[in-house]
């Protein structure tokens, strides 16, 4: 009796372990992911000012504004190992100006509270017998694809690609050109080597000569690069405008473009056909009465890698009218317009949601064209500040759907004891998605530049240690 | 006729004088040594005259054949250059059994008789011949040479004083012969112990080996005195240390002291030697042709030693391991194969090994799934368990786990291929493991064919099979020392107790198998208190006492190792290599657990168990072996409940996420339990149907038996034609770069980035890579570099280089995909230049800055005392364990 309890007592026991063992007990580790967070680092790189008489970087950020401060911003040389810093904000300015080193490029690196949002520009004029006008360059982060349009290499026009590599290894880049007649295929366009830390500048009319509307994209095969045109204008031999071509949007089948600058001058909206089958163009007017769609200028169709120019002057009169393009496929598209004796030109520019810093160029009258790119506008605050980040004044300017609207800044009344304005920062809400260019005018020209949005978040990746001998 | 008596207690003095046949009988102090003591005979001698007399020595002890003396003499007349002349000797009283047949010293002062261990004579050496000494034991000494040469010396009161005698009668140029015509019989009573010693104060052993040092650097030429002084200061530590391992602490004390007490004094040495200057008249060629080469010694100590392992291979052969004596009238090849079950069912195993593994024969590293690839070489071992500071991860300070020593051992034995050790564990493993198992069912089972069943049964038990594809070390090393620890723990439960060796030999075995998979301790703690339970309740406290200390030599033989352990529990429950995070995909349920299934890849089918499971119950049913059959199934019980503990405790790995434990130890044990429960049963099992009358029993058996036997049948064709590999490849160690490698060679190193779920994980690799041992002390400290990681992953540029360098990171490798804007982000770290890369799926950048290469000064002061009270303790248990040499060892007198 007593041994079979015993026998018993083991079956049952060895039963009742493989019953409890038999669930699912296996840890269910998530690999690791990641989180959105304030950008604790940001670093932008500016073109190196070239022609330039003077030249100026302005750096910032809005999200400094009331914070504690902490963090810097400083702006040095780009170089491969990280030069000596040349000039740091301190800690009771908000924004940070440097007029050294023109001919080379610079890093704006942020960190901290100030990384957020961080914004420069680097405006230069020029005033010399071969060369007039005002450019403003926006400082940007590194990447892979550029695209810019109106490219003009015909007599008279000097046009450069500048390409700033700020990395430590060596960058290279294809170049895709397409002009009216199709694509250009020059020799040279690839495999272009730029050396660490260094900018090229490369004449666009050695591989596309006498094309008034070009489309120049730059695709870097290797590293990461920093990209803009640099077009330089004579009228006979009286220069007669300097623009700094800010990157457009890559290709798409829905572009708006931001409106063109106000005035009397000649006005063209170039489009690019960027793929190899034709595109057919839905135009689109987003003019300060709204949404129409001209009669002249209903659809565009546009062959295989070709680029078109079409003369809108009559069609917008002096209007600040943006566009809306739909295509078939994907194209790229800008206006150019020249204003006294200087050019401007607007691209396609992302939707401003968020806030974005605008520093103001010393002497020179700061202008801003907003458009909303959908049926539902957005309110478009603007608060300026002094250097130390005192909010100066606040205006408001309604943007409705579809629908372009143009805002000047007005300085406030001089008080002796009120500092001058410094820098405005854009605000737009997230309701509704609008675009806008901002355009700067002084006696030496006009310049415009699209505005961007800073950027105040970034993706986190989790990192996880995770050595050879755990195995996953 | 002379007598002397040296101090006897009985009246041998009065008995002589009364024979008649003795002229004079001298009586001495008992301190007098045997020189002294034939000096005093002597001088009862009437003064030599013109004639040749000889002297004729005979011990109290020795016995001469009748006509030993006429053919000494016979000896001696026909040659009259003969100075000296011997008999040869057998073993008292009739034996024959040869002692000596002349005698000479080699240089390690090793007695040199020319004859093997217990040769008997059959008149092999009885050719007449020069040698260097002849036994004082019925020697024959021209009495002219005796007295030139000052009779026996006195430095050798007792030992070697014939070898120093015949060595300067042949210095002075006279001859020393062995005669075997003579014979006699000694009984050695002194060295063999029979009788004490007076003069050699009850250090027998020290005396002799005093003795002998002392003949060979008072007699050796002065370059030969020089270089055998050095050479035996050496030896003798050497000696000392062999004679300490084989249990004979005395004799190793004795040892030291005699060449200490030799060397130590010089200036003895120096007037022996003066003594002995005169003497220059004998050819030094021939003296040197007398004696035996300086190799001699050690052959002769190999050849005992193989004696040794002869003979106790013998002894196992005649305990019937291997050899079943039932098949010997069997003839042809089953016959063979009968009569050796053991031989046959390696080798069919093995070559079945070689063919199931056909796809991981080759010249690469056997790494894979819970497997890290072997070191170059087992050095690596060695330096990884000794060192203070490990340059694994991001440095290690953890004491390295205990399998790596091990694992140094069995390296060192194969010559230091670290590779060869990991292909024999793993790809060997259902063989050794069957082997293992065979010798130990020998402890539970007669029959030749339950042991067999037993062996392959357990060989490819599906966890077996499981653990080689999964790539678990642990588990398969302990598979295969599991039988061993059931040998080595079965005399504890001997009835009349078990010897402290067995508790030392189950205690070291046992920490052997901890070393590798720590879970085996539980078992076995539970296990121990159980049999301590029941001691104590029969009032047997030293058998209770002595599995405790069984069951807590490994706290001590693992230090300090085994104390990392027991301060964080949860490392009860992993085991020898990497943590394996992959294998919970696989892990089988509870109810797979009975039929020795863990769940890997390469395990055999779950129903190929399902015969032993069946069997096991049936076993049950045989009432003469219920009790063992009882007890199995509670080993068993206690290894399922094991199993739940470990799946229900996941385990911080402290590396990352938490893992389930690998439960492969207490399944292998639940399966070998019941496969003991089957073979125990079955064991015997004919004749026990056989003698009972018909019942239903007897229609079970066979279907128990046959479900039984299906287990290793099918398991073996399975295993055969499959060739499951589970995870387990053969691949290059580092798959990096080759000048990489040679670039952080100098302790720099390479931090692998790479994609992981939506995140970033990252790795550092130094030197040739992480290999088996590395796991062991990779510790989180590597976590710490999480930030900077961090910061470079998400285009931070300022300062990072600098952390890298401080880091002493040389190289950044990227994992491809990479995934978006990874290898952009990189790119624009300052300080960081993309290099070529020859691996398809890395991306590698070089630091532009400087890197320090040494971790800087580590004192490493803690761990080699840690080490030294390791070395001890192991030092104790080898001792215990070993073969002792009491038998072996003993002085001639």
């Amino acid at each position: 009796m007593r041994r079979g309890i015993v026998i018993l007592a083991a079956l049952v026991v060895s039963v009742l372990a493989v019953v409890a063992g038999s669930g699912d007990h296996r840890v269910v580790t998530s690999p690791p992911g990641s989180k959105t967070g304030p950008v604790h680092h940001g670093v932008l790189t500016c073109p190196p000012a070239v022609w330039a008489d003077t030249a100026r970087v302005l750096a910032g950020s809005p999200s400094s504004v009331g914070r504690s401060g902490a963090g810097s911003l400083t702006i040095a040389p780009t170089a491969s190992s990280g030069a000596r810093v040349s000039a740091r904000l301190t800690s009771a300015q908000q924004m940070l100006g440097y007029p050294r080193h023109p001919n080379v490029p610079l890093d704006v690196v942020a960190t901290g509270d100030r990384a957020p949002g961080v914004a420069a520009l680097r405006w230069w004029t020029a005033a010399s017998k071969t060369r007039r006008g005002l450019t403003v360059a926006p400082c940007g982060a590194p990447g892979r694809h550029w695209w810019f349009q109106p490219v003009d290499t015909s007599v008279g026009t000097t046009s450069r690609l500048v390409v700033t590599n700020p990395a430590s290894t060596v960058a290279v880049v294809d170049l895709r050109l397409f002009g009216p007649n199709g694509p250009v295929d020059a020799v040279g366009r690839r495999g272009i080597a730029i050396a660490p830390g260094t900018t090229r500048q490369l004449s666009l009319a050695t591989f596309a000569p006498g094309v008034d509307a070009l489309t120049v994209g730059v695709v870097a095969t290797s590293g990461l690069v920093v990209a803009g045109v640099e077009t330089s204008v004579r009228n006979g031999l009286t220069p007669s405008g300097l623009e700094w071509l800010a990157p457009t949007s890559e290709p798409a089948t829905d572009v708006v473009v931001n409106p063109v600058v106000r005035g009397r001058g000649q006005r063209h909206l170039v489009i690019a056909n960027a793929t190899s089958e034709s595109a057919v163009v839905q135009v689109e007017v987003l003019g300060s009465d709204g949404p129409f769609q001209p009669t002249a200028l209903r659809s565009v169709e546009i062959p295989p890698g070709t680029t078109v120019s079409e003369d809108v002057r009559r069609l917008l009169r002096r209007d600040a009218a943006g566009w809306r393009l739909t295509a078939n496929t994907r194209i790229v598209a800008s206006t150019s317009s020249t204003a006294g004796s200087d050019l401007a030109t607007s691209g396609a520019g992302p939707s401003l949601e968020g806030s974005t810093f605008v520093p103001l160029v010393q002497r020179a009258k700061l202008a801003a064209r907003f458009v909303g790119a959908t049926r539902r506008g957005g309110m478009v605050t603007v608060t300026s500040y002094d250097r130390e980040g005192n909010r100066l004044r606040v205006t408001r300017l309604a943007v409705p759907g579809r629908t372009a609207r143009a805002w000047t800044y007005a300085p406030p009344p001089k008080r002796r004891s009120r500092p001058p304005t410094a820098y405005v920062v854009i605000n737009v809400g997230a309701e509704g998605d609008v675009r806008g260019d901002l355009t700067v005018r002084s006696s030496a020209g006009i310049a415009s530049t699209p505005l961007s949005p800073g950027v105040f978040e970034q993706v986190v990746p989790q990192v996880v240690y995770r050595p050879e001998s755990v195995l996953p | 006729m002379i007598a002397v008596d040296t101090g006897s207690s009985d009246r041998s003095p009065q008995l002589l004088a009364d024979s008649g046949l003795v002229d004079h009988v001298v009586t001495m102090p008992r301190e007098t040594g045997f020189g002294a003591a034939v000096q005093a005979g002597i001088d009862h001698l009437p003064p030599a005259g013109a004639a040749i007399e000889w002297i004729w020595l005979l011990h109290d002890d020795c016995s001469p054949a009748p006509g030993a003396l006429e053919a000494l003499l016979a000896a001696v007349d026909a040659d009259v250059e003969i100075a000296v002349t011997g008999p040869k000797i057998r073993a008292w009283p009739r034996g024959q059994r040869l002692l000596e047949v002349g005698v000479s010293i080699a240089g390690t002062g090793r007695r040199v008789t020319n004859l093997d261990a217990g040769e008997y004579d059959q008149g092999q050496h009885d050719e007449p011949r020069d040698v260097l000494a002849v036994s004082t034991a019925g020697a024959l000494i021209r009495r002219e040479v005796w007295d030139r040469l000052g009779g026996l010396d006195r430095r050798f009161p007792l030992f070697r004083d014939d070898v120093d005698f015949g060595w300067r009668a042949a210095k002075a140029g006279f001859r020393v012969t062995v005669t075997p015509a003579a014979v006699i019989f000694h009984a050695e009573a002194a060295s063999r112990g029979v009788r004490p010693i007076a003069n050699t104060h009850r250090r027998p052993h020290r005396a002799d080996r005093q003795a002998a040092l002392t003949a060979v650097l008072a007699n050796a030429s002065v370059p030969a005195m020089v270089v055998g002084g050095v050479r035996l200061a050496v030896e003798s530590v050497l000696r000392a240390v062999g004679f300490a391992v084989g249990k004979l602490p005395g004799v190793a004390y004795d040892e030291i002291i005699a060449v200490a007490a030799v060397i130590g004094r010089p200036d003895r040495i120096f007037r022996a030697r003066r003594a002995r200057s005169p003497l220059r008249d004998g050819d030094r060629e021939h003296i040197r042709s007398l004696r035996p080469s300086w190799s001699a010694p050690y052959r002769e100590s190999l050849d005992a030693l193989l004696v040794r392992l002869v003979e106790s291979v013998g002894e196992l052969r005649r305990r019937g391991y291997g050899v079943d004596r039932s098949a010997a009238d069997r003839s042809g090849w089953r016959g063979a194969v009968g009569r050796h079950p053991l031989l046959t069912m390696l080798t069919v195993l093995t070559v079945c090994s070689f063919l199931a593994n056909r796809g991981l024969w080759g010249s690469q590293l056997l790494q894979g799934g819970g497997l890290l690839p072997a070191p170059d070489g087992a050095g690596r071992w060695w330096t990884l368990y000794a060192e203070p500071h490990h340059d694994v991860g991001a440095g290690s300070d953890q004491p390295t786990g205990a399998y790596v020593a091990v694992l140094a051992v069995v390296g060192a034995v194969l010559l230091g291929k670290a590779w060869l050790v990991m292909d024999v564990l793993m790809l060997l493993a259902v063989p050794l493991a069957a082997f293992g198992a065979f010798v130990a069912s020998g402890r539970l089972v007669t029959s030749r064919s339950a042991r067999t069943f037993m062996a392959v049964s357990y060989g490819l038990l599906p966890a077996v099979t499981g653990a080689v594809g999964a790539g678990r070390v642990g588990t398969v090393a302990t598979t295969i020392g599991l039988p061993w620890l059931v040998l080595a723990g079965a005399p504890l439960l001997r009835a009349t107790g078990p010897r402290w060796r067995n508790v030392a030999m189950a205690g070291f075995v046992l920490s052997v198998l901890v070393a590798f998979t720590p879970v085996i301790w539980l078992l076995a703690g539970a296990g121990a208190a159980v049999l301590v339970g029941r001691a104590l309740l029969g009032r047997d406290p030293r058998r209770a006492a002595q599995v405790m200390v069984a069951v807590l030599v490994p706290a001590l033989a693992l230090l300090p190792w085994a104390w990392e352990v027991l301060g964080h529990p949860h490392l009860f429950l992993l085991e020898a290599g990497p943590v394996d995070v992959a294998h919970q995909q696989h892990s089988a349920p509870g109810w797979y657990w009975p039929f020795g299934r863990v769940g890997a890849p390469g395990s055999a089918p779950t129903w190929f168990g399902i015969g032993t499971v069946l069997a096991g119950l049936a076993a049950l049913l045989r009432a003469d072996r219920r009790n063992r059959v009882t007890a199995c199934w509670w080993v068993a019980a206690t290894g399922l409940l094991g199993s739940v503990v470990m799946l229900r405790s996941p385990v911080d790995s402290g590396l990352g996420p938490d893992v389930v434990a690998w439960v492969g130890v207490p399944v292998v044990v639940t399966a070998a339990a019941l496969i003991a429960a089957v073979g125990i049963a079955a064991d015997g099992l004919a004749g026990s149907v056989a003698g009972a009358s018909f019942g239903w029993r007897q229609l079970v058996s066979p279907i128990a038996i046959g479900l039984a036997v299906l287990t290793p049948v099918l398991g073996l064709g399975w295993w055969v034609v499959t060739a499951p590999h589970g995870t387990l490849s053969r691949a290059p160690a580092l798959d990096v770069p080759a000048y990489i490698q040679q670039a952080i060679s100098d302790h720099t190193r390479v931090l692998v980035v790479g994609r992981e779920g939506r995140g970033i994980g990252y790795d550092l690799v130094s030197g040739d890579g992480d290999r088996l041992g590395d796991d062991s002390v990779q510790t989180s400290s590597g976590s710490r570099l999480e930030p900077l990681v961090t910061d470079l992953v998400t285009g931070e540029r300022t300062g990072v280089a600098k952390r890298l360098a401080r880091s002493r990171i040389r190289y950044v490798a990227v994992e491809r995909p990479a995934g978006p804007g990874l290898l952009s982000t990189v790119d624009q770290v300052p300080g960081l230049a993309r290099t070529g890369s020859d691996v398809p799926h890395l991306e590698i950048w070089q630091l532009s800055v400087p890197v320090p290469a040494s971790p800087g000064p580590i004192d490493g002061t803690a761990r080699a005392h840690r080490l030294a009270a390791q070395g001890a303790v192991l030092a104790v248990l080898v001792v215990m364990i070993g073969p002792g040499l009491r038998r072996r060892h003993g002085a001639r007198s």
